[in-house]
This record gives structure tokens, C-alpha cells and sequence, in this order.
């Protein structure tokens, strides 16, 4: 959950741990397999990964190929990078690996180093290459363990080229623009990781001339962490809300006390720790997390403390709902869950309280609760190091999701002005927007197929590289956006069709819980079934794969005039079909 | 540290329990003490007891007799 470094013991009982779910997952054979290849000894990384993975909720298999032997691995097709199911890939390489015949000969002159640098880089993306083009939907994340020393660390000016540096920063750059070209390949950030804590802390020299390992256990640990925390964000496991409590979490004292002119809050002392706990908590919200708050207060304090706060950093815009009463916190968090229309497990609660945190952690075990440092000036940094909110990268929707939980606050008060439901609809001026899959909308659409749970018929996770072997496939893969008279909700809603002959299958069908309710879903299948018929399609099939999370439609089909003609298998007859967009709808195909 | 515990850290590197592993036993025979195997143990070993071996002895330490006896020395 968190990069801080567990204790001796506790690093034990988590590889003891880590050892036992990966022999109970070797059995697992059809379960999705992430293979790791390095340059050096990492027999020890497949333990810890297991737990890393297993604690963010990512389930697969891990094995480990012969270290020093990437190239022959990825080349082989008979290797186990190639058996079945597909794998990911994790490969790990250190920089004085790569550049062996530069740390053995640091005199190396420029043009040499050059060469040696894009030499290495290139054999690496070749081999990389390889398994990119046989495994379409696979994907890899790639390591590089930075040098302990330069090539020749006598030459102490750093720009020397005598000192071989300039070989090692033109690696590390050549390998950067092969992942920022390459979508399918992730750039691990372990040197930021390495820069916290030191790489003597990772390094024991016995390890290395007795085993050819680079990292001790607890740097083993640590890159275990970091990876998980990387493959998690790329999959989208992820949790979406930061509820925070207010009197000594966001500020410090009690409001209700000392009144808001009282609290700790500003540039200096423990009120600069509350504010840099703010300030990680907004940058939060300028990357998609949605923020609510939850605490035991008066709520016309807590108003004035937002408004009058010359040091307040949050701002009352930025939080997208609150539940700021008397009532024990597990319902406020139900409450809150619920008004956001979305699970429990994306919540985390983070309060000062440890008995508010233990009621929690009992009462709803789906809510992530980090266990809070006691000193509070421990908290930003803490608090920054929580992965649970890490993202690959930032989409247009995560910038503009709380403002979309504002906007829909505000239909909230409309509707409770409005006539009657048909009139608010109405009055809503909503507009869909439907075009095909395209460069620009895959990660949104990857995003969509990892993190919608509950109006999702099928829940097929599709990645990015997946979605684009669909499309390249002759599937039609549909993103809908939505506009309101109080502003875009952004792409939430995607269909995956796959014709063939009179027949078109809905593969994939879903729609983010914050349109729902406003006929859309019934538009999105009438656009479909409108756009089947036209394509000259006899018969709109769809299934419905119950899980955990999408009971709600179990009977979206049969509603919609689907016949059933197998165990959740559904069909439309086009030629006969009354499905129609409602009329208060507008619907445009970009 | 006695030769129960060590064998239970043993074993927790290996995955079988305490009991299985003889008393007797040792890198060159209980088949299961990888070289790998072993350099976990003895870390494990030394973050039990807060100590630190030299490389020659985590190479030497190769039963647990010689084990147990070494961590006497030190205790």
C-alpha cells in the first residue's frame, strides 16, 4: 500500500507470506502469468511480487526466467515468455550489466561509449520488439537499476568523458524514448525510488560476489513494490475517493474549540504540516481522485473555516460530497459511497483517529484505511507515497472528474425543482456524442473497460494494446460522451461490437455509474441496435455475465426487448425491434 | 538462538515445516538447501539475531550444527 519500508520481522512475514501464495498460484495455470527476466540475480523478486500484486488486488502468476538471458528469452518462441496464457513482462536490467565493457574498460573514448550506449539500448529494444510483435495484447515494464558508481569514479567531474557518465545518461535516454513512443512499454520510476532511501540500503556486496544479486531483500522488497504499484495503475486498480476527516487530519485542533481563527493551518510549525497534508490532498483532485470530506463537527464551522481560512488550501469546490454530522462514521461512509454512485472499495478514509480508523477497518473492510504515522509531520510525505491514487498518466476525464461531481450536485438541486422526472430529462438539454475508437480516445477507453463495475454487462477488462488488436480485427469499438446544459461528463460510456454474417454480438457494453438513471443506457442500445440495422444485420446478440458488482443489469436485455436464447444469452430481432431513443435525447456521431 | 528455532527459520525458507528437516542436516545433503536457499536462511538468520557474518563464513555455515554453534559464539 504505501513505499515505507517495513521492519526486519515484518519483512519476513511478508515473504513468508509472498512464498505461499506463489506456490498456491504455480497450480493456477490458467491464470494470466507475468514473466520476469533480468540481469542479474532476482531469484528472490517473485515472493515478494506475489504479495505486492495480491495486496492491490492483481491476480496472476509469476515466474522467473534464468537471469543474464533476456535477449535468448524474449528471441526463443519455445521459451516460457511464450507459453500459454500470454504473459506480461517484467525485465529488470542494471546499468554496469548493460555497460559491462565500459566498466571494464572506463577509457572508452566518446564515440566509443556512444556507440557501446545505443548498442545496448538497441539489442534491448529489439528483444523487447520481439515479444511485442508475437504477444499483441501483452505489455512490459522495464527496469533500469541505476550504476552504484560511474564507469570511472576516480574522474570526479561528472561531465568528464573520461568518466564514462555520458555513455550511462545516453542509455537511460535512449531507453526513455523507446517507452514514450511505445504505449505498450512502461518505464518503472525505481531511480526516484533508489534517490529516497539510498542504494547503499539496497546493497549488500556478500549477495553480489556470492550470488550475482544487486538488491538485498529489502530492496528486492521495494522494487516488488514499486512494480506492483506500476502494473496496478496500468490496469486501473486504483481507488477513486479521498475522504478525509477535518479537526487534527486537515487542519489542526478542533474547529468546534477553538474556533477557525484557532486551528493550525499555514507556513510555519505543525500548520505548515497541515497544509502540505492539503496540498497533496488537492494535487490529488488536479489528477482525477475525487475528495469528500467525513467528520464529527458542527457543519456551520466547518463552513467558516472554508470561508474565512486565509491558509485553507482546499477550497469547498474541490470536495465533491460531505457528510459533516454527528452520525457514527461507517454509515457516513455508506452515505457517502452511495451519493458518489460508487463502491465501498474505491473509498480510502484517512482520519487522525486510530479508533475511528479501527471501527472503520471492522465495520467496512472494503474501505482502505492506512494505519496514519503518529507525528503528523510524517503525514504529507506518508501520505504522497500511497499508491492507491497512482496513475500511468492523467486523461482529460480524471482532470475534470471532481468538476463533473460538482456539476451533477447541481442537477441534483434542478431535478428536486423540476415538474416531474420527464420534464427534468427534458429540461436537461443532454447530448450524446458517439464516435469510433481512435488514437486519441484509447486510453480513456482502457481506463473505462478496467474500472466500470457496475453497468457493465460482460466486464471483459480489455487493455489498451487489446482494444486496438479488436479494432484491428473488424470489431467496432464505440465511445460515447455525454453534455448537459450543466456540463460534459467526458467519454463514459463504450460498446464493443463484433459482426459476423446477419448476427452482431455485443462483446462489451458499459457505462459509468454517473449517466445512468437519464435514459442513456436505453439511447446507447437503441443506437446500436439502430446502426446494426442499418449495416443490414438481421439479429443483436448480447450476454450478461453476472459478478459481484453488476447485478443492476442482469435484466438490461429483456427490459430492452431482447429474447433470451441461452443461459444470459440474448437476442434482438432488428427487423421487429420498437427500441427507440428517447425523444428528449440528441444523439450525434462524430 | 537453539536448534528448533533455527530449523523453523529453515524451514520457512524452504516451505516445509520445522520437523521435517533432520537434525543432521546440511547444504551438501537435505536437497531442498539450494545455494539460494541458503543465502535467504542465513539473512533471515542475521536480522533474527542482529548479526552480521563475513562472506567466508556464510559460505563455511553449511549445517546446522556449525550454524547453531556460530550463533553461540556470539550470543
Amino acid at each position: 500500500m504505501t513505499r515505507l519500508l517495513p521492519e526486519a520481522s515484518e519483512l519476513r512475514k511478508i515473504r513468508a507470506a509472498g512464498q505461499q501464495l506463489l506456490r498456491q498460484t504455480q497450480a493456477e495455470q490458467e491464470l494470466a502469468r507475468t514473466v520476469c527476466l533480468s540481469t542479474f540475480n532476482l531469484d528472490w523478486l517473485p515472493a515478494f511480487l506475489s504479495g505486492s500484486f495480491a495486496n492491490r488486488g492483481v491476480a496472476c502468476r509469476i515466474q522467473a526466467g534464468e537471469f543474464g538471458q533476456i535477449a535468448s528469452l524474449l528471441q526463443d518462441p519455445n521459451s516460457l515468455v511464450y507459453q500459454s496464457p500470454v504473459s506480461s513482462l517484467v525485465i529488470v536490467t542494471a546499468v554496469e550489466d548493460l555497460l559491462q565493457p565500459l566498466y571494464e574498460n572506463p577509457r572508452m573514448s566518446e564515440q566509443a561509449q556512444a556507440d557501446l550506449a545505443a548498442d545496448a539500448a538497441g539489442q534491448l529494444v529489439d528483444a523487447i520488439g520481439q515479444y511485442l510483435a508475437r504477444v499483441p495484447e501483452g505489455d512490459c515494464l522495464l527496469v533500469l537499476h541505476p550504476e552504484r558508481f560511474a564507469p570511472d569514479a576516480n574522474v570526479i567531474n561528472p561531465v568528464a568523458a573520461t568518466r564514462g557518465e555520458l555513455a550511462v545518461r545516453q542509455l537511460e535516454e535512449q531507453l526513455r524514448q523507446f517507452a514514450a513512443a511505445e504505449p505498450r512499454v512502461h518505464l518503472l520510476n525505481w531511480s526516484a525510488a533508489l534517490k529516497r532511501w539510498g542504494s547503499d540500503a539496497f546493497w549488500d556486496a556478500r549477495l553480489w560476489y556470492l550470488a550475482r544479486m544487486r538488491l538485498n531483500d529489502r530492496g528486492v522488497y521495494a522494487l516488488a513494490e514499486t512494480i506492483a504499484a506500476t502494473m496496478a495503475a496500468a490496469r486501473g486498480k486504483l481507488r477513486k475517493v479521498a475522504v478525509f476527516d477535518l479537526d487534527n487530519t486537515l487542519w489542526g485542533g478542533v474547529v468546534g474549540e477553538a474556533g477557525w481563527s484557532g486551528i493550525e493551518l499555514g507556513n510555519e510549525g505543525l500548520g505548515l504540516a497541515y497544509a502540505d497534508v492539503q496540498r497533496v490532498a488537492r494535487n490529488w483532485q488536479a489528477t482525477g481522485t475525487i475528495l469528500a470530506l467525513c467528520s464529527k463537527n458542527n457543519a456551520a464551522d466547518v463552513a467558516e473555516v472554508f470561508a474565512q481560512h486565509p491558509e485553507m488550501l482546499l477550497r469547498r469546490e474541490y470536495i465533491a460530497a460531505e457528510r459533516i454530522n454527528w452520525q457514527d462514521k461507517a454509515t457516513n461512509l455508506r452515505e457517502l459511497a452511495e451519493e458518489l454512485n460508487l463502491g465501498l472499495d474505491s473509498l480510502v478514509f484517512i482520519d487522525d483517529n486510530p479508533a475511528e480508523r479501527e471501527w472503520v477497518r471492522q465495520a467496512l473492510p472494503m474501505v482502505l484505511v492506512p494505519e496514519m504515522p503518529p507525528d503528523v509531520s510524517a503525514w504529507p510525505e506518508f501520505l504522497q507515497e500511497l499508491s492507491c491514487f497512482n496513475r500511468l498518466q492523467i486523461t482529460s476525464e480524471d482532470a475534470e472528474r471532481n468538476q463533473n461531481y460538482r456539476a451533477e450536485r447541481e442537477r441534483k438541486e434542478f431535478r428536486k425543482s423540476a415538474v416531474s422526472f420527464e420534464d427534468y430529462l427534458s429540461s436537461l438539454e443532454q447530448k450524446i456524442t458517439i464516435e469510433r475508437l481512435n488514437e486519441a480516445s484509447l486510453s480513456r477507453a482502457a481506463q473505462l473497460c478496467q474500472r466500470t463495475n457496475q453497468f457493465n454487462l460482460t466486464t471483459r477488462r480489455y487493455t489498451a494494446p487489446e482494444l486496438q488488436k479488436l479494432a484491428a480485427d473488424g470489431a467496432e469499438v464505440s465511445l460515447l460522451s455525454v453534455a448537459d446544459r450543466f456540463g460534459h461528463h467526458g467519454v463514459t460510456g463504450l460498446a464493443i461490437l463484433k459482426p459476423a454474417g446477419d448476427v452482431v454480438t455485443i462483446d462489451t457494453l458499459l457505462l459509468s455509474c454517473r449517466v445512468l438513471g437519464r435514459g442513456i443506457e436505453t439511447a446507447f442500445l437503441a443506437w446500436l441496435a439502430k446502426n446494426a440495422r442499418e449495416s443490414g444485420r438481421h439479429n443483436l446478440r448480447g450476454q450478461y455475465i453476472p459478478t459481484a458488482k453488476n447485478g443492476q443489469v442482469a435484466d438490461y436485455y429483456p427490459r430492452h426487448g431482447f429474447q433470451p436464447i441461452g443461459e444470459n444469452q440474448f437476442e434482438l430481432d432488428l427487423k421487429s425491434a420498437a427500441l427507440e431513443i428517447p425523444a428528449y435525447l440528441e444523439i450525434r456521431t462524430a | 538462538m537453539n536448534r528448533e528455532q533455527i530449523k523453523t527459520i529453515l524451514g520457512e525458507v524452504l516451505g516445509v515445516s520445522a520437523a521435517e528437516i533432520p537434525d543432521e542436516a546440511s547444504w551438501e545433503t537435505y536437497p531442498l538447501w539450494t545455494s539460494l536457499a541458503h543465502l535467504e536462511f542465513m539473512m533471515l538468520l542475521e536480522s533474527e539475531t542482529q548479526t552480521k557474518f563475513k562472506t567466508e563464513e556464510l559460505l563455511a555455515l553449511n549445517s546446522l550444527a556449525a550454524i547453531e554453534s556460530a550463533l553461540a559464539q556470539r550470543a
